[in-house]
């Protein structure tokens, strides 16, 4: 499986390349007033309107600076995701969302066989598990409980 | 006199035109020329690349918007390559320009400091020439010599052809003359004495006078000798100095071990003595270019000027001072300073190495190697660098010596009001000393991320490396999304995928390269920025050292003064008017000092030329200074000493006094105990910020840069004297990198240094002395922020 990996809040973390619509610089918010301090802005890309979410922000402790020059990657809706994706258990979110991520770093193949559980001291909900590569770790997102965490929290 | 004045800035290097280095220029090295044809084909690889990825969306996809956005990616690409191509050549255009530019400052300014500092020294020697032929001893014992001469012309055809008359004649003519030679005196005096009784009555009498008088011209002559030792025993710089008459026949000079054959040669005819006889009054000299003296074998550099009667500034000219300065001993000291050594044998100047000096039509006067430049023939390098014109810097490359070599010039801008004899100075540097590609990165103390936002690097190349890394992420969101795109392609896509991944590679090996390029531009600007400071600091020292040789000088030569040993010897109230007479006129001519005392064996100022001061200091007992207890211990006139930058009685006003004394002997002895103390207080801090200002770093264009600053520091490495009172203020005690304060004499360092916590590069020189003053172990630092 395809997964891009990015650095947000000190960390490697990935998402599988087939939930990606597209990745770009950074381009103009609009803020939304009271809003969830998760949620960075709304913004208009390609005529249609998506929620920018600060990755940084959903965790609970994040480590070092935010980039400079950070980077969004634009996700696909549910509906949009490739029946090889369906297939293989891909899952997005009905509305278009934007993750803001500090960089981009590559794009890697992964066996679905290494990952390894979320660790216990990891305690956010949306890391679905963990991967060796290279010299460290990659944890994985899942998107989903992330997304639905936001939107529609437990009370 | 030492006042000093800005030196001129090698010309800001050429933007654009003429300076492009193409990248076959032999100057790039050959990693950079590997590295660039690497990037090249690589970027080059990019184009068949795209042109595939068209190709293959045609095949994969029938969507017509598919295709369109595939086609759309690789455009974009192979724009951004392009782009980068450029980029590279500008980098490495920008990389040599920098390098070249860097090293035309420092060898540039090297070879106009050489000249310079020649320069510099002749002018002192021209206020010497002129005050010291204002000497009574020498107009005297010209003036009775002449006179007494023509007394005894006079007297030969009176004698006529007798036994006494051919005697006299005989002795006249004799070599070694009678003015000089004690056995040549006595004869002639015999002589006289017998014509005493054979002439006729009307001249018994005046050969009787004449008899004693040429005693008396001996006694004058052999002082007049006496003198011109005292002032060489001074003044070491001279070969010999020495005194003519008005038709040309030398009756004195300084250099013991020439006497006999100089005195009684007649030099009527030689240049140097015929300009100094036409001088017209007591401010104007001569100084005779390099040319063949009748008195030297080597090539003589002559400073003449006219002796008056009664060493009146206008008086009638009665005869001649010339001083033969050793040129060729300062030459070598000049030319072989600021060259790399041998790194095995320290005292040799490292091979393709050359500094040399040439006249005004282009002929070597002196050479760093006589076996390969020779002194007397014209150098082979072109005619623009033989004789550049006033005020330019020359830089070429040729071939020298069957070596690739960078050649500097710089033509004599005088200095002050000496106009220089139009001499130039030159340095041959091999040209891979100057392209050498910086190695050390780890030595530097400070990251690569923290130099490249300093200071130190131009914003030009800011700006580069900015947009490189800009470059590199708009080329890897391309490659990133494309490989996005053909993912969900599926099975149509896998032919694509190949194909950004390549983009990728291509994009981060080209952009990784090009940073790493520019890092290594950003250590090579801070390494020779780091050598340039330490250059600063070098001719921050080297100055100083030459002025306080010539205090030293001046100091040894003011103790002999008759005026200071009659008032101490006979301590009437008109001896002392009359010694502070003598020190005021001094001081008239020397304005470096603030002040010249004269203190009695007891340590009771009974002099000084500032006459206002004079009630004040002659309460004060000056028994236990430094200053007077060490001059008080020497034993010889050719001794000196100097009490250090410090707070001083005599100027209960100023923060700090230098001065330098010197013992005073009755008779003007050269050696025993003395019976006072000369002081002369030098005007230190007017005189040090001069040489400082002048020693601070420029940018390229020739401005000063903001938060530099200069300053010397004593043996305990506390601040004595600064151009940034603020930040490095007089009393300071500095902690510095561990490298900076082991400095040995004439060594330099440079290297990182962080005070009051705002970090700088710095770059200090301990003094080496000149000639055989030691210095007083200061160091001088020159710092920039970065």
């Amino acid at each position: 499986m395809q997964i891009v990996t990015f650095a947000s809040a000190g960390g490697v973390h990935g998402i599988p390349v087939l939930a990606v619509e597209e990745f770009f610089r950074p381009i103009p918010l609009t803020r939304v007033p009271l809003a969830d301090k998760r949620i960075a802005g709304l913004l208009n890309q390609r005529g249609k309107s998506a929620t920018v979410l600060n990755l940084r922000q959903c965790f609970h402790r994040p480590t070092g600076e935010p980039a400079l020059h950070p980077k969004m990657i634009l996700l696909e809706t549910e509906d949009h995701l490739t029946p090889e994706a369906r297939s293989m258990g891909v899952r997005s979110f009905a509305d278009p969302v934007v993750l803001l991520v500090d960089r981009i770093l590559d794009i890697v193949n992964i066996d679905r066989k290494d990952w390894q559980p979320r660790p216990a001291h990891i305690t956010e909900q949306f890391v679905s598990g963990v991967v060796r590569h290279g010299d460290g770790y990659i944890c994985l997102l899942e998107l989903p409980t992330l997304i639905d965490d936001i939107f529609s929290p437990k009370a | 006199m030492s006042i000093v004045t800005q030196s001129p800035v090698a010309a800001p290097a050429h933007r654009n035109g003429d300076a492009r280095f193409s990248i076959f220029s032999p100057v790039i090295t050959v990693e950079h020329r590997e590295f660039y044809e690497k990037i090249v084909s690589e970027l080059n690889g990019v184009f068949p690349i795209c042109t595939q990825g068209k190709c293959t969306a045609v095949e994969v996809s029938e969507d017509a918007t598919e295709q369109e956005q595939i086609t759309d990616l690789m455009k974009r690409v192979e724009s951004f390559s392009g782009e980068l191509l450029e980029v590279t050549k500008q980098l490495f255009d920008q990389f040599y320009q920098a390098k070249e530019h860097f090293c035309r400052m420092i060898h540039g300014t090297t070879a106009y400091v050489k000249i310079n500092l020649m320069d510099r020294n002749l002018l002192e020697r021209t206020c010497d020439v002129r005050w010291w032929a204002l000497e009574t001893a020498f107009s005297d014992c010209i003036d009775l010599t002449q006179k007494v001469h023509e007394r005894l012309k006079r007297l030969v055809p009176i004698a006529g052809d007798s036994a006494g008359g051919k005697t006299l004649r005989k002795c006249l003519e004799k070599v070694p003359r009678w003015e000089i030679d004690a056995e040549t005196n006595s004869q002639l005096q015999t002589c006289l004495t017998g014509l005493a009784k054979q002439l006729p009555e009307s001249h018994r009498a005046e050969a009787t006078t004449l008899a004693s008088d040429i005693v008396l011209v001996l006694k004058k002559a052999s002082f007049a000798c006496d003198r011109l030792e005292d002032i060489n025993n001074s003044y070491t710089l001279y070969r010999d100095i020495v005194i003519a008459t008005k038709d040309g026949t030398i009756i004195a000079n300084s250099n013991q071990q020439t006497r006999s054959q100089v005195l009684g040669l007649n030099i009527a005819d030689e240049n140097w003595f015929q300009k100094a006889l036409a001088t017209k009054d007591g401010t104007q000299y001569h100084a005779q270019d390099l040319t063949q003296s009748r008195l030297e074998t080597d090539q003589s550099l002559v400073y003449s000027a006219a002796i008056r009667e009664n060493s009146d500034n206008y008086g009638k000219v009665i005869g001649a001072m010339g001083v033969f300065f050793d040129f060729q001993g300062e030459a070598q000291m000049i030319l072989d300073d600021h060259m790399a050594r041998d790194t095995v044998n320290q005292n040799h100047v490292d091979d393709g190495w050359f500094s040399f000096l040439t006249n005004s039509v282009g002929t070597v006067i002196a050479s760093s190697d006589a076996g390969i430049i020779e002194p007397g023939k014209m150098p082979h390098v072109s005619r623009k660098h033989r004789t550049p014109a006033a005020g330019e810097l020359p830089m070429s490359y040729a071939v020298f010596e069957g070596r690739e070599s960078a050649i500097f010039s710089a033509r004599t801008d005088g200095y002050l009001d000496y106009p220089g004899l139009g001499w130039s100075s030159h340095l041959i540097v091999p040209k891979d000393q100057i392209f050498r590609t910086a190695t050390v990165t780890t030595q530097l103390g400070i990251s690569i991320d923290d130099l490249m936002q300093s200071r130190l690097v131009p914003e030009i190349n800011k700006q580069t490396f900015a947009k490189v890394q800009d470059d590199k992420e708009s080329i890897q969101l391309i490659s990133l999304n494309g490989i996005v795109f053909a993912s969900k392609l599926g099975k149509r896509g896998v032919a694509l995928g190949p194909i950004f991944d390549q983009i990728k590679q291509t994009g981060e090996f080209t952009t990784s390269k090009m940073e790493d390029l520019l890092k290594e531009m950003a250590i090579g600007e801070l390494q020779l920025n780091l050598q340039a400071l330490e250059n600063f600091s070098k001719q921050a020292i080297d100055l100083l050292d030459r002025n306080l040789f010539e205090r030293a000088a001046d100091i040894r030569w003011w103790s002999t003064d008759q005026f200071f040993w009659t008032a101490l010897r006979e301590p009437t109230a008109e001896n002392f008017q009359k010694a502070a007479h003598r020190m005021e006129v001094i001081n008239g001519s020397y304005t470096m000092y603030r002040n010249l005392v004269l203190a009695n064996r007891n340590g009771e100022i009974v002099a000084s030329a500032k006459s206002e001061d004079r009630n004040k200091l002659r309460s004060i007992s000056v028994y236990d200074d430094p200053w007077f207890l060490s001059a008080m211990r020497t034993t010889k006139s050719s001794e000196f000493a100097v009490q250090d930058v410090q707070k001083s009685k005599l100027e209960p006003r100023k923060e700090r006094s230098l001065i330098y004394s010197g013992g005073v002997r009755a008779g003007g002895e050269r050696q025993g105990d003395p019976i006072g103390v000369v002081g002369i207080l030098f005007d230190w801090d007017t005189e040090a910020k001069k040489i400082l200002s002048t020693c601070l770093p420029k940018n390229r264009d020739g401005e000063s840069i903001a938060g530099c600053a200069a300053f010397y520091t004593n043996s305990d490495y506390e601040i004595i004297d600064t151009t940034d009172e603020e930040h490095f203020p007089v009393g300071n005690k500095l902690a510095l990198p561990a490298a900076h304060g082991a400095l040995k004499a004439g060594q330099s360092a440079s290297g990182l240094f962080v005070h009051q916590d705002k970090r700088y590069i710095l770059g200090s020189s301990r003094t080496k002395g000149y000639r055989e003053y030691a210095g007083l172990s200061w160091t001088a630092h020159v710092v920039r922020p970065i």
